[in-house]
């Protein structure tokens, strides 16, 4: 991205330079968004959800998301991330877990929950612990902005509106 | 802040056969160790790779760990990408080294009680006290 001078003289052949135009020229070619001057650009961002701090949801009727390592000795019981009612990944909480383009950060710890199960193969009844964590997420997308908006789209055309014109 | 990074292999899928290229890898399961101060933390990353046949294809037997890891890392979007857990594993490291010092012997842990009305009773402050070398410390 290319940006015009913001104070001084600006001529025409400075506007075919800066957004790539051969030939004869028309100010009409320069209006915003009409196919010379773009009238937005394109932003890579990252977004958190949320935005700030964490979430922590163990209702089957909120949001429900959470990251617990999953207490009982049970193969039926494994390690669980959620998000949005959807299980993610049987994966233990680590500090943070990325698949695909999102990465799933753990937060703090919430609840140590304790189960007594059994009688079974511990001789009796036996108890365990899972914890369960706060959790939020990255992922990158994109944002528009709106660019060269002191350009008019129609009309008359001054070369001063050009001041600072990005080319992309 | 600059962590320590150790990067880890831990899984490889692969199919068979791919356009006449053989064991063509397509999913990378992998982890980095993150380190500060003696504090660690990890992130474990699934990646899946796009296949592009090139005339740069790497047999199997030849691949090293490093090769699939940098794979791995590019398909993420290359360094941008570790800087982003770097930020968000650095900032957990540094948390859990301030909490260490509050579970130091100098360290005082102060509860805070409600009456009746939810009201708190703030407790007695204490001077700080010196340590052994007589150097009074802040967290």
């Amino acid at each position: 991205m290319a940006t015009l001078q913001t104070s001084g003289q600006i001529s025409i052949g400075n506007l075919r330079s800066h957004f790539g135009d051969s030939g004869d020229s028309r100010m009409s070619e320069f209006y915003r968004g009409g196919g010379r001057v773009p009238a937005t650009r394109t932003v890579p961002i990252t977004v958190r959800e949320p935005a700030t701090g964490e979430s922590y949801d163990v209702s089957n009727t909120g949001s429900n998301r959470f990251w617990e390592t999953g207490g009982v000795a049970d193969p039926f019981d494994q390690p669980r991330l959620v998000w949005n009612q959807v299980l993610i990944a049987n994966v233990a909480p680590t500090t943070s877990y990325t698949i695909g383009s999102v990465t799933y950060f753990r937060g703090t710890l919430r609840e140590i929950r304790t189960e007594t199960y059994g009688p079974g193969g511990c001789q009796g009844f036996c108890t365990t612990e899972s914890y369960w964590y706060a959790v939020y997420r990255t992922y990158p997308s994109t944002r528009t902005d709106q660019i060269n908006t002191g350009i008019p789209t129609s009309g008359q055309i001054a070369l001063s509106q050009f001041y600072g014109a990005a080319n992309s | 802040m600059t962590l320590n990074k150790t990067y880890k292999l831990h899984q490889i899928k692969v199919e068979p056969e791919i356009d006449g290229l053989n064991d063509v890898v397509l999913f990378i399961r992998w982890s980095i160790e993150f380190e500060l101060d003696g504090f660690t933390n990890s992130a474990v990353i699934e990646t899946l790779l796009d296949f592009a046949p090139n005339e740069n294809f790497v047999s199997l037997e030849k691949l090293t760990k490093e090769q699939i890891i940098n794979w791995a890392i590019e398909a993420q979007g290359g360094q941008s990408f570790i800087d982003h857990l770097e930020f968000h594993h650095g900032e957990q490291l540094k948390h859990e080294k301030a909490r260490s010092k509050l579970s130091s012997p100098d360290s005082t842990m102060l509860s805070f009680e409600l009456d009746e009305e939810d009201n708190v009773t703030m407790p007695q402050a204490t001077e700080p006290q010196p340590n052994a070398s007589g150097d009074i410390e802040t967290v």
